[in-house]
């Protein structure tokens, strides 16, 4: 049980990678800068890869224990409350009638309230980690790919940061319908 | 600025879960804690002051 764990663990790392990652080439790709509730969003999902990598970081060194498992899936469900509680914040924004959204639709879904689906299938997996964390046996096993996680983790965190200094400049906050980048104005 | 400080934030707690030792959890979790608050709270006043923060 514990390889099926430490996999489920490096996949949910590398799928909010590779939200985040998606999240990034939009903004650059259709040049539209995330606003400030889109940028909260993106903190909350990197909040939540903190949970698996928690998990990945247990299982380094020796065998992964069932406290790793349960503080790892904590992490990330409260990490998924915040996140969802400001995803359902910007679709209820934009909920009446008419109202056209914030940003281009992705199959035909606003990347808010994909976010939203997002959040809500995280606390779903970890709520099935913890539940086969019932049968995890604490033994002695290599896992190296957490290293790799580790790294594409902070890599995408980094360029997130930067993108967000450039995007407020010397501002404390971001504008709300941002259309540039400020630190280049 | 905010959201930058925040980033760092979550790259400090990566850091503190990613060193493994006792102490070093324990501060994960506080940093952990005051980055989901600080979000919470800016969210909190997107949400008290209209259409200010978000568009």
């Amino acid at each position: 049980m514990a390889w099926l764990l430490l996999a489920a663990a490096s996949l949910n790392v590398w799928v909010l990678i590779g939200i985040l990652a998606a999240a990034f080439a939009v903004q650059l790709i259709a040049g539209e800068p995330p606003c400030p509730l889109c940028v909260a969003q993106r903190i909350a999902l990197m909040m939540c890869a903190l949970g698996p990598l928690h998990m990945l970081r247990g299982a380094r060194d020796g065998a992964l224990a069932a406290r790793d498992v349960a503080a790892g899936c904590g992490i990330t469900i409260v990490s998924a409350l915040v996140g969802a509680a400001i995803s359902a914040r910007q679709v209820l924004l934009h909920i009446l009638p008419g109202d056209a959204g914030f940003g281009g639709p992705l199959l035909g879904l606003h990347l808010y309230t994909w976010c939203l689906i997002a959040f809500v299938c995280q606390m779903a997996a970890s709520g099935a980690m913890l539940i086969a964390a019932a049968w995890l046996k604490e033994e002695r096993i290599r896992w190296r790919f957490g290293n790799v996680a580790a790294g594409g983790f902070v890599v995408v965190v980094a360029a997130n940061l930067l993108s967000v200094i450039a995007e407020a400049g010397l501002n404390w906050d971001l504008p709300s319908n941002p259309v540039g980048y400020l630190l280049f104005k | 600025m905010v959201y930058a400080v925040l980033m760092l934030l979550v790259l400090l707690t990566f850091a503190a879960i990613w060193r493994g030792d006792g102490r070093s959890r324990a501060v994960a979790f506080g940093l952990l804690a005051a980055t989901a608050a600080l979000l919470l709270v800016h969210v909190v006043r997107d949400m008290t002051t209209p259409l200010t923060l978000s568009f």
